[in-house]
């Protein structure tokens, strides 16, 4: 039983804790600590500190009216608004960061509509704390939601009858009632706002950088390592606390309210609707847009091409997509974009494979738990508190010599990337597995048993219904996570074998307006794949498994 | 002191109530007795405040209480599954009512012979009275069904209510816990004198704890009386099944001569008095109940079954009677039924 | 634990066959469609071979390089190689990614280390020494590492550009010194590139450095910022997307890039142009020059390929077609540079330098001081 937690175990200890404990020993180098150091990681922690902060205040401010209208009202559209809301959370950060820089950015739609307002979107603030609203809007919606669905009207009632008016129904009840999942709420998004790489490397500008891209800056481009492993030390410290407290939280969270059938209805007075409708439109329109003006962009020139200065025939345009499929020498790195969509993929079907195999057998041996499974239960979720980009700087300083032949580098090679991407999926594959695993009944077995079936049989009757589709989802996920990764993939990623996000990044920050299309173009692939990777996850979800 | 006049109110245009119309006085406890589905519940919140009627009014000392909301109508209400607040402590429930009361400036409650200020002594009090001394600090969430069922009894009563509700308060409960609850209830609700409306389904519930019933079926008061008048003459065929009482057996009119008629029934012709007027060929609801007089039957014992100090005896044509002892299966018996008619089936 | 890092290795091996590297194909200009360049690369490979084993060379460089495809493809036929190259990021990440391999390759030869990060290439021993024969045409001042590990190849002047129709149409004196552009009429009209991610960025820097010396640059730095600075990431977004003389159309009149920059302009532009409608301000220290260096990587199984290629890179043929494909100087002064080059450049006189020993002892501290006076 505990055997099969072997190989799981084994390479977490090799590709996620011994890097973090290279960082650890990297980071307590005496060099690090000189005053310019310290007085650059203070400004960079305030800053990711601040940033993460006013990022969860709005994401509450438009959470919460969000929330409390998609579990008290009823309206046509609800539950495509819904989904509409949850699609950004699973979007690749390049994806988002592109949507918005079609919408917002200084190629995008808003500059071309009106070209002389002043207006600057990308290297603000802004930029940064818009895309964070858009991608955790939706955790609000959910957890505080779902809370506020299954709060039993009655308490309201009781509250009422017993001498409470509305205002302090809400302050002695619904609110102290909302407290936990509210902070739960709170502290994820916060924390992942708080790790946010992408975002802010491709929305910030140079002035805006937080412990992750600070991370990759002093490793990659100034080649202080033994800065970026403090940084990490930092980050991994504050992810911890914020991971303990949040698992803290939602223990406490658990407050048995009856699960009633909705309680929503459709608006009846003219507040009601002014509200309902005021907040339709809003979600509808901050949501859609980005999503919506990334496709139209990637086939619609509204720019010139690197060098262009005669006419620029504005328009519909096809030629974004099929110079995806021509080979310039003189593109970007060598790699045409196909190479690094093949790339992906190769990638991402590596890295199924991989936390597939280390998973499932995990997840089987955690169904019956002990007090040892237990412990190492949480053991195998600890990379989802570790950030992808501390977890590439373990991996170049952990992996740059050579591990078991003379010319063997891990780093160089392109294995590394599905690796890193496996650590990241790891605990989501077992998450997904192991209730799927645990809710075969042996009662279902035996009975499917008595009734005359082989062992086989029961298994193709029984099990494998069950288990095909868990699997199928976990597959999903794996494959979804590693296509859309970013952080490691930007400090792994060898020159000549690109990610595709990696690629697009690239891509955005080339000159010229056929450089933009591709990067456009090959945004909206991704979120295509990425999307129908949702949707199939979401006909695969097995009754009763749990969200987040 | 309570007053509900022509109550009606209509859900997506299917009625709920009826014109629905009774009073409470002081100290009585009202049952309102139906089968789920009935609009108790509903009309419970009406008088709460809590949902509007469509068209009658709620009426407290022949005033009006349509503009009063909720929290000023000095009304408690105990729900079926207890709704306590799980954020608060058995105390901090209990004392609710008192906190919220002490600042509605607005209230109308008469405050007579309540100290608010003393809120614990008064709290320590309540749980005196549904027998949970000790146990202020413990979580609600922590405790059983019963021991809910009383901390929202306590609730409910703390703020010194001038009328209690109850929506199928011992819905959740096992037998036993039930009975033993009732009996608290009904000696906490005559020494408190606060006058009571206790909604339930359940016949037993509603004879035990009422010192008036009010016989609800889809919206419309059906009958109403004390537990024995309503017992003793159901009016109604529904009512009589729907309480329990005796046999109701469907026959046709087949003689009529002044009141007396002959009635054709799968039992044979039966002969009997009645108020109503039927034609010959009306089909007509019986009530037969086993008596000291009246007519004799006799018929072979199909089956017997113990029932609590008695045996319930299903006699061949499917009427059934209470014997303290046990016949046998298949021996014939003859018993004297009594025989009403409840009008038209 | 080693065996089962060895069955995971298998494993992923086994079920992650990858892409093969894009290869440069001998040939003039770009096939139409992939097929016939797959095509050609089978048809071709067997003619090859008859004349010996092709080797196979992988260069390294920044995402600048750029060369003619038949002055390749000669090289490529004349000393039957095939050259891949891989190109790894800006100057500083390319090297930081060499250097961070250095104890597997990923490549033979690396292009495009300069003048401000050469130090931290030497110090680090990424290169093997070559003393090629061509270096005897290259005049000492391009002659930087004595032990001939980083072999010049070309020279290049950072300057600030300028938008001439914008200075033209509001009546605007050119700011003629690092100094005039703290001036409130300059306000919000600069942008500079990031010295921590960016070379350019970080010559500009260092022009700075050598006209204020220390601890001057820094007020001068704030003076700057408070005048409206600003700052992107890379050149790319500088020149193209902030720039308004480039066909980004920008917000910024001023930007710092190459002396060459305002010659790129009109060779690559769709339509004629008469006249460039960018210019380089060439003030006392406005300008930083930047030399770039070739240096064959330690451990490479190709040495003779690689010095074949850095000779390659020495001689004239690719000294005369350096300049209009990455719009840099060739070093070997006996290189014939085009028509337009001497028609839309102006060189600086003295442009700024500063020895390497300083940059490499200071250039972090500069960098991080840098970033907290302009950033923070």
């Amino acid at each position: 039983m505990k055997l099969r937690l072997l190989p799981a175990v084994l390479f977490l200890a090799i590709f996620f804790f011994l890097p973090l404990a290279r960082i650890l020993v990297l980071s307590v180098d005496a060099s690090v600590f000189t005053a310019a150091h310290l007085e650059r990681a203070f400004f960079v922690f305030r800053f990711t500190f601040y940033q993460a902060f006013l990022s969860t205040l709005l994401t509450f401010l438009l959470g919460l009216p969000s929330a409390f209208l998609f579990a008290r009202f009823d309206f046509p559209g609800k539950s495509i608004l819904r989904a509409v809301t949850a699609v950004p959370f699973m979007l690749p950060t390049v994806v988002v960061a592109a949507g918005f820089n079609a919408l917002l950015g200084p190629h995008g739609w808003l500059t071309f509509l009106f070209p002389q307002s002043s207006f600057q979107f990308t290297g603000t603030l802004t930029a940064i704390l818009l895309a964070h609203v858009f991608y955790n809007t939706t955790i609000v919606i959910r957890i505080v939601g779902n809370a506020l669905t299954h709060l039993d009207p009655r308490l309201a009632q009781a509250a009422r009858v017993l001498g409470a008016d509305r205002l302090r129904v809400w302050t002695h009840v619904t609110l102290p009632l909302l407290r936990a999942p509210m902070l739960a709420a709170a502290l994820l998004v916060f924390l992942f706002d708080f790790t946010s790489f992408g975002v802010i490397l491709l929305l910030g500008g140079p002035q805006f950088s937080t412990l992750e891209v600070e991370i990759y800056i002093q490793s990659l481009q100034l080649l202080n390592l033994p800065m970026a492993a403090l940084l990490s030390l930092i980050q991994l410290l504050c992810t911890l606390v914020f991971s303990i407290l949040y698992a803290r939280v939602v223990e406490r969270a658990f407050v048995p309210l009856m699960p009633k059938p909705s309680i929503a209805r459709r608006p009846k007075n003219l507040r009601e609707k002014i509200f309902v409708a005021s907040f339709i439109a809003l979600l509808a329109s901050f949501f859609v847009a980005p999503l919506l003006s990334l496709p139209l962009r990637s086939v619609t020139r509204l720019e010139a091409d690197r060098g262009q200065r005669g006419e620029i025939p504005y328009g519909i345009t096809g030629d974004y997509y099929s110079e995806l499929f021509v080979n310039r020498r003189n593109s970007v790195f060598y790699v045409p974009p196909l190479d690094a969509a093949r790339n992906s993929l190769t990638y991402a079907a590596a890295t199924v494979a991989l936390s597939l195999l280390l998973g499932f057998p995990a997840a089987s041996a955690l169904i019956h738990p002990n007090r040892l499974t237990r412990l190492l239960d949480s053991f195998l979720l600890l990379p989802l508190g570790a950030s992808a980009v501390t977890l590439g700087l373990g991996y170049i300083i952990t992996f740059n010599k050579p591990l078991i032949t003379d010319h063997w580098l891990l780093i160089t090679s392109p294995f590394i990337i599905p690796l890193a991407h496996t650590i990241i999926a790891l605990p989501f594959v077992i998450r997904t597995l192991q209730p799927a695993l645990a809710s075969i009944p042996e009662r279902l077995r035996h009975a499917a048993a008595t009734l005359g079936a082989s062992p086989v049989r029961v298994w193709q009757t029984v099990d494998l219904p069950i288990l095909a589709r868990a699997v199928l989802s976990a597959a999903t996920f794996a494959f979804t996570v590693s296509l859309g990764e970013f952080g490691a993939a930007t400090l792994l990623s060898r020159p000549d074998f690109p990610t595709l996000p990696v690629a697009i990044a690239r891509f955005l920050s080339q000159p010229g307006g056929m450089n933009y299309g591709q990067a456009m173009a090959m945004s909206t692939i991704l979120m295509c794949v990425t999307l129908a990777g949702i949707l199939w996850i979401e006909r695969l979800r097995l009754p009763g498994a749990g969200e987040f | 002191m309570l007053a509900l006049k022509n109550i009606s109110k209509s859900y997506e245009s299917n009625p709920l109530l009826t014109d629905i119309s009774f009073t409470v006085a002081a100290g009585e406890t009202v049952c309102l007795l139906g089968a789920s589905g009935s609009g108790k519940s509903t009309l419970l919140r009406i008088i709460a405040g809590l949902e509007a009627p469509d068209a009658g009014q709620v009426c407290w000392g022949g005033v009006d209480l349509a503009a009063v909301p909720p929290h000023l109508r000095d009304f408690g209400l105990v729900f079926q599954d207890y709704a306590l607040f799980p954020h608060l402590s058995v105390f901090d429930n209990v004392a609710f009512g008192l906190r919220m009361r002490s600042r509605n400036r607005r209230s109308l409650a008469t405050l007579e012979n309540v100290a608010y200020a003393d809120e614990k002594t008064l709290v320590k009090e309540m749980l005196d009275i549904v027998n949970l001394r000790g146990f202020e600090a413990r979580r609600v969430t922590d405790l059983s069904g019963g021991e809910q069922q009383r901390v929202a009894l306590a609730r409910a009563l703390a703020p010194h209510p001038r009328l209690l509700m109850f929506d199928e308060p011992l819905g959740a409960l096992d037998r036993t816990m039930k009975d033993d609850l009732l009996k608290e209830l009904r000696a906490i609700l005559h020494r408190t004198n606060i006058p009571a409306i206790y909604v339930t389904h359940d016949q037993e519930e509603a004879f035990a704890i009422a010192d008036r019933i009010l016989l609800l079926r889809e919206g419309v008061i059906l009958r109403e009386g004390a537990p024995a008048e309503v017992w003793n003459d159901p009016r109604s065929a529904w009512a009589a099944r729907f309480l329990g009482v005796g046999n109701v057996v469907e026959g046709k009119v087949s003689n009529v001569s002044g009141v007396r008629y002959q009635v054709e029934t799968n039992l044979g012709v039966l002969k009997m008095q009645c108020k109503h007027r039927h034609a010959v060929g009306e089909h007509v609801s019986l009530l037969l109940r086993a008596s000291d007089t009246g007519m004799k039957l006799k018929a072979a014992v199909e089956d017997v079954a113990f029932n609590r100090d008695q045996f319930r005896v299903t006699l061949r044509g499917g009427l059934m009677i209470e014997l303290e002892r046990a016949p046998k299966i298949g021996a014939e018996i003859s018993v004297l039924f009594a025989m009403e008619c409840l009008g038209d089936a | 634990m080693k065996r089962i890092l060895c069955l995971a290795l298998l494993f992923l091996a086994a079920c992650a066959p990858l892409a093969p590297s894009i290869q440069t194909t001998p040939g003039e200009g770009a096939p139409a469609n992939p097929s016939a360049l797959e095509a050609s690369i089978v048809t071709e490979l067997p003619t090859q071979n008859l004349s010996g084993q092709t080797v196979q060379l992988t260069v390294m460089t920044h995402s600048s390089f750029a060369i003619s495809e038949n002055v390749l493809a000669a090289f490529e036929q004349a000393n039957n190689i095939k050259v891949t190259f891989v190109a790894g990021g800006d100057t500083g990440e390319a090297l930081n990614k060499a250097i961070l391999s250095k104890d597997a390759p990923l490549a033979d030869v690396f292009y495009g280390v300069d003048n401000t990060f050469l130090s931290r290439a030497l110090d680090a021993g990424i290169f093997e020494q070559y003393a090629s024969p061509l270096l005897a045409n290259i005049p000492d001042e391009f002659h930087l590492d004595l032990k001939n590990r980083a072999l010049p190849v070309d020279y290049g002047d950072v300057c600030i550009n300028y938008d001439r129709a914008f200075f033209e149409k509001n009546a605007l004196t050119i700011p003629a010194t690092l100094e005039d552009l703290t001036k409130p009429e300059y306000s919000g009209m600069l942008v500079v590139e990031n010295p921590a991610t960016s070379s350019p960025g970080l010559a500009f820097l260092l022009a700075t450095i050598k006209h204020f010396g220390e601890p001057g640059y820094l007020d001068y730095w704030r003076a700057l910022r408070a005048n409206g600075l600003v700052v992107v990431n890379d050149w790319e977004t500088a020149y193209y997307t902030n720039f308004s003389a480039s066909s980004g159309r920008g917000p910024q009149p001023m930007v710092v890039s190459y002396a060459t920059s305002p010659a790129a302009e009109v060779i690559y532009s769709d339509v004629q142009i008469e006249q460039s409608p960018s210019a380089s301000i060439l003030g006392p220290d406005t300008c930083f020059r930047q030399i770039e260096f070739v240096g064959i990587l330690s451990g490479t199984h190709n040495r003779a390929a690689a010095e074949r290629f850095v000779d390659f890179m020495l001689s004239l043929s690719f000294q005369e077609d350096m300049p209009l494909q990455m719009f840099v100087l060739p070093v070997n002064p006996e290189a014939f540079l085009p028509d337009s080059f001497h028609q839309y450049i102006t060189l600086p006189a003295q442009p700024a330098t500063l020895d390497p020993e300083v940059i490499s002892a200071n250039r972090e501290r500069w960098i991080q001081e840098w970033m907290q006076a302009v950033l923070q």
